[in-house]
């Protein structure tokens, strides 16, 4: 019993260190899956991107016993939703981008246009390149968001 | 003096803690006798609650029987002995236990049914805390379900699929996203074809219970698969919820064998479902379970609340192009194809067009990559830092809400007619037990289809005293996509029946589709078609072209014309069908006039379909 716990600890952290970079949603969930075989088998009643039910799930990047780590759940979400959030910035608006300037406290219509302006005048700051990955574009957000006094003021006062 | 008691504290608090298996709240064997004693007299095993909690559905026999395996029951009859499952489990809850988890903390909605039902006393209650941490981290307090509308293009899509999301009330407004979906799916691994619809027709997958955050399984539905999402909040006490995330918690490590016909995502939730409505019938058809009838007996039951519409990627861009301008719509193939912007049609426009124009372009390239599997994102970067340069000129699409699933006509018909073949008086009757018609009302399905399963047409001639089966339909499925400067669909239809006398036939065809602004919207399909008819003695292949011109007049008015022109293998001759049909809603039913000619013989029909 306690070998077999120790092996699923041992492979859990395997997971999180091979997943350093984010959450690594590619790593845990579709490994070994080619792009085009992990959209294939996304279809209604197929089981990849699943994870069972409650609490016995083990801890996994950015999830802990099926659930999302509250501090985590910026990085989960832009992992799960880069493409939708890319092209949600360039053109200002969109449900995904709502979410995010929700996340980082621009709750009100004020707020998030603010933010729609913001992601969007420091679109090639934020995602400086076709590929660039999930946990880099966090950590520009992040920086560019912090430069920005007024709309920082702006988000944690509304 | 105050340290000393501090460590007092802590040192009791140790030996409380460490010692707790051992004294282990001291379940008594008099007691649990007693709770056993409390069970037989009032027969609690009967009670719906109880029933509900197993998923027991009832025999013809009045025996019981559950779909649930795995490690659901405790009792090895569990699965259709509700007496001696309940027997099994106060003995196993009120007793010590090897487990890591204590069984009280595995059956939390079996346990928290018992102390409702039964007088049990304090001490046999043991903290879960784990459970309680979690489940205050899930924070749901509202239950919504969630319809994944049709897609004709997939098998696996084609009923629609329901799921569950639980909704945090901390997750306001944009937030909802981070609330968490329930799906209950087949584990199909990587079968596909014909493998995977026959293991799925008879029960070779385990269908189990997962959770995931609701963004993600919009991703999946919305994103990946182009299918519009319905929510509609489910009429649920804050008890219920709860009753329903233990009953969730307790299912975990069982599963139930998935048939993709009755025993489906639908199905399962119905009687998941069923758990919080101990006292009503959430009845579900006894051969086809389908999504949307789900849906609608849980209105019925009065269960559905507030209903919320999220657009598809794959209808957002269908909405996008129709909004373009022929001048912002000109340059979008430059834009697609190469991401130039230097074109003279684009640098024309003024920048708000530019932007709706990059915005269409980003969209389609989005939708491509999901349904090709094809990378894009050299491209789709190119337009979305050219799109970023023009600023914050442009607002969201305006959305129309489409018809609601909701108000689609009921999946399966009986049809009441009069008609003339070669002036000879016949009266039909025909029943279908799904979906829909070509002509009837498609609003909140797959638009501009057809999908019937299991119908039967009989005819009564009169004059000749005679009653025979005109038509068998297994499977009969038009699936259509209109072609348009960006995009050729493919168009296709399948059908396996019988004709007169159980003379099976199969017929295929494939083609394109072109939309028209013509009354409100008409569609002309025009398809290449192998027909075999007569499978069982002579076949008889026939090859030809045939052309379907429907019309949308009015929301409730619709009209086809119909022409195909084959040629017989076996009798080296053409046939020509020539078809005209009429369809009005009338109230709660369809008023339809059918009008043909074929291989010179004429017919006419008038059919009231309920």
């Amino acid at each position: 019993m306690i070998k077999s716990l120790c092996a699923v600890l041992i492979l859990f952290s395997a997971n999180a260190m091979a997943a350093d970079s984010g959450c690594g949603l590619g790593n845990v969930i579709i490994s070994k899956n080619t792009k085009g075989l992990q959209l294939l088998s996304m279809t209604t009643n197929s089981y990849f991107l699943t994870q069972p039910l409650g609490i016995t799930s083990g801890t996994s990047g950015c999830s802990s016993s099926g659930l999302v780590m509250t501090d985590q759940e910026v990085q989960y979400f832009v992992e799960v939703n880069q493409d939708d959030l890319s092209r949600e910035m360039a053109q200002g608006h969109g449900e995904k981008l709502a979410t995010l300037s929700s996340m980082k406290g621009c709750t009100n219509e004020v707020s998030q246009k603010a933010f729609g302006s913001f992601t969007q005048n420091s679109f090639s700051k934020i995602v400086p390149h076709a590929n660039t990955a999930a946990v880099e574009m966090v950590k520009n957000l992040n920086s560019e968001m912090a430069t920005q006094k007024e709309l920082v003021s702006l988000c944690h006062g509304s | 003096m105050v340290l000393s008691f501090y460590r007092f504290f802590q040192i009791t608090f140790c030996i409380f803690i460490l010692g707790a298996p051992l004294l282990s709240w001291g379940f008594s064997i008099e007691r649990t006798q007693s709770y056993l004693e409390q069970a037989r007299t009032k027969k609690i095993w009967l009670d719906p609650q109880w029933l509900k909690l197993g998923h027991y559905r009832s025999k013809w026999n009045g025996g019981y029987f559950s779909p649930l395996q795995g490690h659901f029951f405790i009792s090895p009859n569990g699965f259709h002995a509700p007496e001696s499952e309940l027997t099994a489990t106060i003995e196993f809850l009120f007793s010590e236990s090897t487990l890591a988890k204590h069984p009280q903390c595995h059956y939390l909605a079996r346990m928290s049914w018992l102390k409702s039902v039964l007088t049990i006393s304090q001490e046999d209650l043991l903290p879960c805390e784990e459970q309680d941490q979690w489940k205050r981290q899930l924070g749901a307090s509202e239950v919504y379900i969630v319809f994944a509308a049709s897609d004709l293009s997939s098998a696996a899509s084609s009923f629609g699929h329901t799921f569950l999301r639980l909704h945090n009330s901390k997750n306001t407004q944009a937030l909802e996203l981070l609330d968490y979906g329930v799906n209950y799916a087949a584990t199909t691994g990587t079968d596909t074809g014909a493998l995977y619809a026959l293991k799925g027709l008879f029960g070779y997958y385990q269908g189990t219970f997962s959770m995931l955050p609701f963004h993600q399984k919009i991703k999946e539905y919305s994103n990946l698969e182009g299918r519009d999402l319905w929510g509609y909040k489910l009429q649920l006490s804050e008890q219920q919820v709860n009753l329903l995330i233990d009953h969730l918690l307790e299912l975990e490590g069982s599963y139930s064998k998935y048939y993709f016909a009755d025993d489906n995502c639908s199905a399962q939730l119905l009687e998941l479902l069923a758990v919080t409505q101990p006292n009503k019938e959430l009845k579900k058809a006894p051969d086809i379970v389908l999504p949307l009838d789900t849906l609608k007996t849980l209105q019925h039951a009065g269960l559905l609340g507030e209903q919320k519409f999220r657009i598809s990627l794959q209808s957002e861009w269908q909405i996008r192009y129709g909004q373009l301008t022929p001048s912002e719509r000109t340059p979008l193939k430059a834009l697609i194809e190469n991401q130039n912007t230097e074109t003279p049609e684009f640098q024309l426009l003024p920048s708000n067009k530019k932007a709706k124009s990059l915005e269409a372009a980003m969209s389609y390239l989005a939708i491509q990559e999901y349904r090709y599997h094809r990378e894009r994102k050299g491209e789709k970067y190119k337009l979305a830092v050219a799109r970023a340069g023009l600023g914050p000129v442009t607002q969201p699409p305006a959305i129309a809400l489409p018809a609601s699933p909701l108000s689609s006509g009921s999946s399966s018909a009986v049809y009441f007619g009069f008609g003339q073949m070669e002036h000879q008086d016949f009266y039909r009757f025909k029943v279908r037990r799904g979906f829909h018609d070509y002509i009837s009302n498609d609003g909140g399905l797959t638009p501009f289809s057809h999908l019937e399963l299991l119908s039967f047409d009989f005819q009564y001639k009169p004059a000749l005293q005679n009653l025979e089966l005109q038509e068998f339909v297994f499977s009969k499925i038009l699936s259509t996509h209109p072609v348009t400067t960006l995009e050729h669909p493919m168009s296709w239809k399948f059908a396996l029946g019988t004709t007169p006398k159980w003379v099976p036939y199969l017929r295929a065809g494939g083609g394109y589709s072109f939309d028209f602004p013509m009354a409100q919207i008409s569609r002309w399909t025009l398809l290449g078609v192998s027909e075999n008819e007569n499978l069982t003695e002579n076949a008889d292949a026939r090859l030809g072209i045939e052309s379907l011109f429907l019309s949308k007049w009015l929301p409730d008015l619709r009209s086809l014309f119909s022409l195909k022109y084959s040629y017989s293998t076996r009798e080296n001759r053409t046939l020509t069908e020539l078809g005209m049909a009429l369809s009005m809603d009338i109230s709660n039913f369809e008023f339809r006039i059918e009008a043909k000619t074929y291989d010179q013989q004429d017919s006419w029909t008038a059919s009231i379909i309920f």
